[in-house]
């Protein structure tokens, strides 16, 4: 898929050949201005593996934010994006990721409990990373969050971003009060353009 | 003590303006301390650690040789994702400032990315937003003058003008008792954890919406129903998204306490 997509961009290069002197590397080219598959930023999973975020051009995602700790909305987040992912069948490519807000408390262990006790599938990414990367990727979501007093909680947002293979942001499902048909249409028409 | 203050205050600056540093604002020693955050429920109180501040906002000539350095971040160049369409407005073009954006002049339109960057390179970072409150709350005479009505009158006073289509260099304003200047009266500022602000609609830990951050939260806290500015801030900050560029919105430098030496000695 990724190569499909760096050899589309490829064929695009001669048509704005004047006003790039200098072309960008091919990978570059492909993503659009507003892609966040942009960000330099690398993981560590659920089993310990890195993840290159920049490595999920040509990967559709669905992203939230949330802790392992957490006893309300979070919980909540990670059955939604089971709709999603329920929803969409196994002909979608789409991978599931959640990212902890707590890098500091949710090791890696942590981040594998929290995957086994809600039955995730292979098709999970479950991430922790450093708190600037954390902070980077919250702000290009839109996620806000904050530490509560008790030092252990976190006010953060229900968010669930839907991610094309390009890196556009295609849906923000932020309303719980909804179903995930809409995160699924966007998803399966960024996949099927 | 104040003159032992002003003396460290003169230290640091020479110390930073030693250090041989790409230009930026010099700095001075912010001392932390616990304090509340405006708005803050419940009488929670936070911990600033001791950290150093930036005099004065980033101007235009500094952000304009960090631009000339890093083509990426020209106007004609920079990625949507990290800043609207906004970016630089002001300045006559991709390397030019104009009229509109005096040298000196803080630099606004920019986004909070690019002010990240921009600080990247003179080894910096945005002040986070319980460090700018904390040093905001500085006037002349004490490191708190929250209380003091005139000093609360002067701000609200700045937020009901309109911004003025020139604005004045950085750095003109009388320095508060840190000797840092124009925290309140020239230009909103960015703050690392910006996202931490949150007014309206945001889930709470516990699954529930809360009722005092639907409605702004502010005045209904008995204790604090007069900080109007602080809750115009907090506002602002809520509404804020990375990418956003706006004509009243500019940045400042900060940096951990701790002093790199020339002879550092090594920890045992």
């Amino acid at each position: 898929m990724k190569h499909l997509i760096i050899a589309t961009a490829l064929c695009v290069i001669p048509v704005h050949a004047e006003d790039k002197p200098h072309p960008a590397p091919a990978a570059e080219v492909s993503l659009p201005d507003s892609s966040i598959y942009q960000l330099d930023s690398t993981w560590q999973d659920q089993d310990g593996k890195a993840v290159k975020w920049s490595q999920s051009i040509g990967t559709s995602r669905v992203v939230a934010l949330g802790y392992a700790t957490c006893k309300g909305v979070c919980p909540r987040i990670i059955g939604d994006m089971r709709r999603i992912e329920q929803a969409l069948g196994p002909e979608s490519k789409a991978r599931f990721t959640f990212i902890t807000l707590d890098p500091e408390h949710d090791d890696q262990a942590a981040l594998k409990t929290l995957s086994e006790s809600h039955k995730l599938s292979q098709r999970w990414d479950v991430l922790r990373g450093d708190e600037e990367d954390l902070l980077e990727i919250a702000v290009a979501l839109g996620v806000r969050f904050d530490r509560l007093p008790n030092g252990i909680d976190f006010a953060h947002s229900y968010l669930i971003a839907t991610v094309a293979p390009d890196g556009r942001i295609v849906h923000k499902w932020t309303d719980s009060n909804e179903g995930p048909e809409a995160s699924v249409k966007a998803l399966k028409a960024a996949e099927n353009p | 003590m104040n003159w032992l203050r002003h003396i460290a205050i003169l230290a640091g600056g020479c110390l930073f303006a030693a250090a041989g540093e790409p230009a930026s604002s010099p700095m001075v020693p912010i001392e932390g301390g616990v304090y509340r955050r405006p708005l803050e429920k419940d009488g929670r109180t936070r911990e600033v650690d001791d950290f150093r501040l930036d005099t004065r906002q980033v101007t235009n000539a500094e952000f304009l040789a960090f631009v000339l350095a890093h083509p990426e971040w020209r106007r004609s160049k920079v990625k949507r994702l990290f800043a609207d369409k906004g970016y630089l407005l002001k300045w006559s073009g991709d390397t030019g400032l104009g009229a509109g954006a005096p040298p000196e002049s803080p630099v606004v339109c920019v986004s909070w990315f690019a002010a990240r960057a921009f600080l990247k390179t003179v080894g910096k970072r945005l002040p986070t937003v319980d460090e700018w409150e904390f040093a905001a709350r500085a006037d002349t005479k004490s490191i708190d003058a929250n209380l003091d009505p005139d000093f609360k009158a002067k701000i609200l006073d700045w937020y009901s003008r309109p911004e003025p289509p020139v604005l004045p260099a950085a750095g003109s304003q009388e320095p508060n008792i840190y000797g840092v200047s124009g925290m309140h009266g020239i230009v909103w500022e960015w703050t690392d954890n910006f996202v931490s602000a949150m007014t309206s609609g945001e889930a709470r830990a516990d699954g529930t919406l809360s009722a005092q951050q639907f409605c702004g939260g502010g005045g209904a806290d008995p204790n604090q129903a007069t900080e109007y500015a602080n809750f115009m801030r907090m506002a602002f900050r809520s509404s804020l998204k990375g990418d956003f560029c706006l004509p009243g919105l500019g940045f400042r430098g900060a940096m951990d306490s701790e002093i790199p030496t020339a002879n550092p000695i090594p920890k045992p």
